[in-house]
């Protein structure tokens, strides 16, 4: 199973006084393959589907090997 | 992953992943974990912990369970006519007062740290903020200046930091 965290931000607070992301890191990880990659992108969303992508990928190049 | 103690090898060893994957997750151990900055200025005009102001926030991140330094500094504070105390938070639990600001005093920088070892879970810190009594604290920060201009603030920031031990 594909689990997924935020492990690194890098934000700005705007004028309001407000948590605004600039760079976030997304590790996504599947301890039955023994597989983990950590991806960054402007937001959590992006970030989290890039990194179960590349994870995906990892996991079927694994398989084919 | 967890620091590990580097080892030395010998001439002829052959370097296995396992060798190589230590040192990815060292490399990885030192990246910063968090760093946000804030570039306008902060009242503090609180009068109850329960209801601090917040300077700056982290942001939601899911912490190892190893040692973190929690960094935050302000180029400038400017007391108000009450002492103000500064606390750190986990979301709104607050661990602690890291620092305490005169009532009445001179400007002053400030930069403090705490060592913190987190539970694996996610975790909020932030920096906040209230003073004793009605008063107005202001945490100041900018986006910095021109070259030759002395006078505009740098932006304030709060970091973390894994500890390699």
């Amino acid at each position: 199973m594909i689990e997924t965290a935020v492990v690194r931000r890098e934000g700005v607070m705007d004028a309001q006084h407000k948590y605004e992301p600039v760079r976030v890191w997304v590790r996504a990880w599947d301890d039955e393959a023994d597989v983990w990659v950590v991806v960054m992108a402007a937001d959590e969303q992006t970030a989290t589907d890039n990194a179960v992508s590349e994870l995906n990928q990892m996991i079927a190049e694994k398989d084919s090997n | 992953m967890a620091w590990t103690v580097p080892t030395t090898r010998s001439t002829g060893y052959t370097v296995t992943a396992a060798n190589w994957n230590e040192l990815v997750g060292n490399f990885a151990h030192l990246d910063e974990v968090a760093y946000t900055s804030f570039s306008a200025d902060v009242s503090i005009t609180a009068t109850t912990v329960g209801t601090a102001n917040q300077i700056v926030s982290s942001g939601a991140i899911t912490y190892e369970n190893v040692p973190h330094f929690i960094y935050f500094y302000c180029p400038f504070v400017s007391p108000g006519t009450q002492v103000t105390h500064v606390i750190v938070r986990d979301s709104t639990t607050v661990l602690g007062r890291i620092a305490i600001v005169a009532a009445s005093g001179g400007a002053v920088p400030m930069y403090t740290s705490f060592r913190v070892t987190p539970t694996a879970a996610s975790h909020t810190y932030n920096i906040a903020a209230w003073n004793a009594a009605a008063a107005t604290c202001t945490f100041n920060a900018g986006t910095g200046g021109a070259a030759g201009d002395g006078t505009t603030d740098l932006n304030g920031y709060i970091q973390v930091c894994r500890i390699p031990t």
